[in-house]
């Protein structure tokens, strides 16, 4: 049998050519469009986007968002036969100092905090949204209220306690780590935002000073 | 455990050159899996590290510093073997502008960007900076707090216009080289900070890279001529 003459190929490896220079034209294109027009193209291409998520997933909002809040999440430990006896851990500054600590390979304790960061959001995400549901049904009320029944009804929420019980877990994570007996005591989380001056806490809201309380655990046994 | 094992595998192979494209491409596998599994403990850092990891595993990163000499392959083969090298480079170079773009762009619709205040906020951030560690108020003169805030912006903005003209680009890369190391030094961002410098060199063709090796070489000639007989 012949070999294929030269002509062919210098063809084949031409239109090869063209092919990776439209593949690389038409890569950027929906890179450019995912990020302005991200809902359309995830409407008009659901299978492509869902490909080049899995390989190029790219967010490039960095430090777009400003924090104008510092959030506490304090474990508060006592023992249930002496209620002034009491321990508090803030598990967030626990996991920031260990990070320092360990800077700059701190990858291990970063990846704490960041687990750590997004259970939160969680809470706060169930929290804002069910304070959305009674903004709607009794609207006009202080913070405060909204505050404290939102904290009722994500406790009482059954099907959706996945951030409550793994901000417990860290609780007592970070317990065991620090060696701390917890026999005969009983814990409660309060998450807090400590506004950065000049930045205040909203009128109305359950706040001391610089502090918002957001959510208050009652005391659980261990 | 076994995601982890075959990725260091094919690290091992990939530093030596061995299995050339095919192990780098199995490396991208196997880090963007190991990724999407640990997707919450993930950063910047480590996006960019994936997407530089998937370019280079189509490109020609074989030809120096490999255990194997690389063959080379039929004329058209190795045209077309460059042409895709070259695009890998180009897509490290346009991700770079992109990010960079985009990161001022959107930096550009916050409210506290656009007021000149926002890095008091990140620097009083406990969890990213080291100046406010154990809930310390950090504050600045607000001077350099607007000149480091909209000059954030106006480098990152305008980076990938900038950065393609000799004129302007060792500057800008200067500028960004030293945000970058504000931001390792005081917000605790490491890996993203050192990936994004890394890249600098990209900007530079071979000969100006071969020149400055040429010049650093001269230096150290001069300054150890005593040693040398």
């Amino acid at each position: 049998m012949q070999s294929p003459s030269p002509a062919k190929y210098k063809i084949v490896y031409q239109w090869l050519s063209y092919c990776l220079l439209f593949g690389f034209v038409y890569y950027w294109l929906f890179s450019i469009g995912l990020i302005f027009f991200n809902k359309s193209i995830h409407k008009a291409a659901p299978g492509q986007t869902a490909f080049y998520y899995a390989f190029w997933r790219q967010n490039w909002r960095l430090f777009a968002f400003t924090k104008v809040y510092n959030r506490e999440l304090n474990f508060i430990v006592r023992d249930k036969s002496d209620l002034a006896k009491a321990d508090t851990v803030d598990l967030v500054k626990y996991f920031i100092a260990e990070k320092r600590h360990k800077a700059p390979f701190n990858n291990y304790d970063d990846g704490l905090d960041q687990m750590l960061y997004w259970i939160m959001n969680g809470l706060e995400t169930q929290l804002y949204q069910k304070q959305q549901q009674l903004k709607e049904q009794f609207p006009g009320r202080p913070d405060s209220f909204y505050m404290r029944q939102s904290n009722m009804l994500v406790l009482s929420d059954s099907l959706h306690q996945d951030p409550l019980q793994n901000l417990t877990s860290f609780g007592k994570f970070v317990l065991k780590r620090m060696n701390k007996d917890t026999v005969g005591k009983e814990f409660q989380l309060l998450l807090r935002h400590k506004f950065i001056p000049p930045q205040k806490p909203p009128a109305g809201s359950v706040s001391n000073g610089d502090e918002r309380t957001i959510f208050i655990l009652p005391f659980k046994p261990f | 455990m076994l995601i982890i094992g075959a990725c260091f595998v094919l690290l091992a192979l990939n530093l030596f050159g061995i299995g050339r494209n095919a192990v780098s491409i199995l490396l991208f596998l196997s880090l963007t899996l190991l990724n999407s599994i640990n997707d919450r403990i993930n950063n910047s850092g480590d996006e960019m590290s994936l997407l530089l990891m998937g370019y280079l595993s189509i490109a020609n990163t074989f030809s120096y510093f490999t255990l194997f000499k690389r063959k080379p392959l039929p004329p058209a083969k190795e045209k077309l073997y460059n042409l895709i090298s070259n695009l890998a480079a180009y897509s490290i170079v346009i991700n770079l502008c992109l990010a960079y773009f985009f990161a001022g762009l959107f930096k550009l619709l916050d409210p506290y960007w656009q007021n000149g205040t926002s890095l008091h906020y990140f620097l009083n951030d406990d969890r990213h900076s080291i100046l406010a560690a154990g809930g310390k108020y950090v504050q600045f003169p607000a001077l350099f707090l607007y000149i480091v805030n909209y000059g954030t912006l106006l480098l990152e903005v305008s980076f990938p216009v900038l950065i393609w003209y000799k004129k302007y680009r060792n500057w800008v890369l200067l500028l960004c080289f030293l945000m970058h190391l504000g931001i390792y030094t005081f917000l605790m961002v490491y890996a993203m900070s050192l990936i994004f410098v890394l890249q600098y060199g990209m900007f530079y063709s071979n000969e100006e890279m071969l020149a400055l090796s040429e010049k650093i070489k001269a230096g150290f000639r001069r300054l150890f001529s005593f040693a040398i007989k």
